[in-house]
């Protein structure tokens, strides 16, 4: 049954060459699907390039139908897997930051580290800020703290909140991404800009 | 490539991810390895007595010897080979042409502090909470990420000349 | 066009399915019915009351032997048991008693009954390390404090049990005390406790 290292109790250096394997494919697929272009990165939300959604939420929806058929096939203990920890005001206001760190410097950490990797100048300077701006959370913590460690919910799923069965809201997000493909075919025919997006 | 079938290999790398180490994939846990390794190199009273650095540093061993940091170097070599596979390698700042490059440049490093901030406010960047976080339903995933792209898409009209 | 309906389509079922899963929960270190099947059968779950006997003469400090009659009914237990009535197994006290990898439990009771039943929900939830004394009290009183005089027409091997089972009785009914030993308190030291990974930023 998985995961496989943490019930097989796997040396952590085999985890770590496993981290790096898995790291290549996640790079591999970044760059593939042409993350390592800011310009390509923000033309999500100028509706001219609507690759960012159409990769994440397909990668967010096969790896879901993924997990939830290892669920019930007994090939997966859940119970192990990390589930992201909540901490009701971190998460939001982090997540407004960081949407403002996205459309004006044009690159998510993963990303630029791949587009770094090919020589783009802008995501280095990136990833040189995004040090700073680290820096500067942990120099400045103790004005933070609060804020930070306020309202923690634990490790809850979005069925529990809604009080639903896990499959129901699988399917909810499914259906969510399906129409959010569509929609985004919709809005790149409707706003085309060839100029930028044949560039890449 | 089309975008459908990187999002497919993306998935499965995730999905292998979960099945093998019971994670998943994270960007912004490795470049605060690297922060800290540097506050304790260069100035280590302060990062003892500063409370979040002290957090990663009792843990017994070196802060770089975390999972996240060999993922992002994977990242790095993946995104090589993939650029070299492409065509894709070239030293090359990129800009929309109604701005300078150097105003790129210092968008750039505004952009990546305020990630930087964004994400060890909220735990997680768009790969790791995000992403991984709406694979396994978690909540925070969820509304990290709707805070993410929803306050990106507010934003958007401000910094339009920068892309357009 | 065409291809993405019938990706859509396609897609929408594999969600359609996934609503339609019922909610499991999977557990890693828990035996499925078919392991808890395989583990009943096998010999080596079990003790007679001759090797019981046995190791307690030897003064072997690696077993722990379980009495699980209700306290109640606790009463001339075999030596150095303790007491878990079965319906407190599961109290907080009592678990880590099953769940360590440090000593062997032997598990009894008046007879088989309810000994069988702690004995399964251990081996169920995983924990290594649990035997049971096939015949329970019963059994101890039938071949150990009062074995049969065998046939004249039986063969050596059981006139040999016999008079082994005679010695023991003597031991254990009779003037000797059993060695002292000492008997640590049990420490769990590597239980087969599940740990969720930890993940995200750090």
């Amino acid at each position: 049954m998985g995961p496989i290292i943490p019930i097989f109790e796997i040396p952590e250096e085999l985890n770590f060459l496993v981290a790096f394997i898995i790291g290549i494919g996640f790079g591999f697929a970044l760059e593939q699907a042409g993350f390592s272009s800011s310009r390509k990165l923000a033309g999500m939300f100028y509706g001219y390039d609507t690759t960012v959604l159409k990769v994440f939420f397909t990668a967010a929806i096969v790896a879901l139908l993924g997990l939830t058929f290892f669920n019930y096939f007994e090939m997966i203990d859940m119970s192990i897997v990390y589930i992201n920890q909540y901490f009701v005001n971190s998460a939001i206001i982090g997540g407004v930051i960081m949407g403002l760190g996205f459309i004006i410097g044009g690159f998510c950490p993963g990303t630029s580290a791949c587009a770094a990797a090919i020589g783009k100048i802008d995501a280095m300077a990136y990833l040189g800020g995004s040090l700073i701006g680290i820096f500067a959370f942990g120099a400045t913590y103790d004005w933070w703290k609060e804020i930070y460690m306020a309202n923690p919910l634990g490790g809850i799923k979005l069925s529990t909140s809604l009080g639903l069965s896990d499959g129901v809201v699988v399917f909810g997000v499914v259906v969510m991404a399906v129409l959010m493909f569509w929609l985004g075919e919709w809005a790149e025919k409707k706003f085309r800009r060839p100029d930028i997006t044949e560039e890449t | 490539m089309n975008p459908y079938l990187a999002g497919i290999i993306l998935g499965l790398v995730l999905l292998l991810s979960f099945y093998l180490t019971g994670r998943g994939l994270g960007a912004s846990g490795a470049m605060k390895s690297v922060v800290v390794t540097t506050v304790e190199t260069v100035a280590h009273d302060k990062a003892e007595s500063n409370e979040f650095f002290s957090h990663y540093l009792n843990t017994g061993h070196s802060p770089m010897r975390s999972w996240l940091v060999f993922e992002i170097l994977g990242v790095m070599v993946g995104g090589f080979i993939s650029g070299a596979l492409s065509g894709r390698l070239s030293l090359k700042n990129e800009h929309s042409p109604k701005i300078s490059s150097k105003k790129r440049i210092v968008m750039a490093v505004i952009g990546g502090a305020l990630f930087g901030f964004g994400s060890q406010f909220g735990r997680g960047c768009t790969s790791g909470a995000a992403l991984s976080g709406m694979a396994v339903l978690s909540l925070a995933g969820f509304v990290t990420m709707v805070a993410i792209f929803g306050s990106a898409y507010v934003f958007a009209y401000f910094f339009r000349k920068n892309w357009i | 066009m065409n291809a993405r309906i019938i990706i859509s389509v396609i897609i929408m079922g594999l969600g359609l399915t996934a609503a339609m899963l019922p909610n499991r929960k999977n557990d890693s270190i828990a035996l499925n019915e078919r392991e808890l099947l395989q583990e009943m059968l096998l010999e080596t779950n079990y003790l007679s009351t001759d090797e019981v006997a046995e190791l307690l003469i030897a003064g072997d400090p690696s077993i722990q032997l379980i009495d699980v009659r209700p306290a109640s009914e606790f009463k001339d237990p075999l030596p150095r048991a303790i007491n878990i009535p079965l319906d407190s197994i599961f109290s907080d006290n009592y678990a880590f008693v099953f769940d360590q990898l440090v000593v062997k439990n032997v598990i009894y009771g008046s007879d088989d009954v309810r000994a069988a039943q702690v004995w399964m929900i251990t081996k169920q939830k995983g924990y290594k390390n649990n035997y049971l004394m096939k015949g329970g009290l019963n059994a101890w009183k039938a071949t150990i404090l009062d074995p049969k005089l065998p046939p004249i027409t039986a063969s050596q091997s059981e006139f040999d049990l016999y008079s082994k089972r005679m010695a023991s009785r003597q031991f254990f009914t009779g003037a000797k005390a059993l060695p002292q030993v000492n008997v640590q308190p049990i420490v769990p030291v590597q239980g087969r406790k599940k740990k969720r990974v930890q993940g995200g930023c750090s």
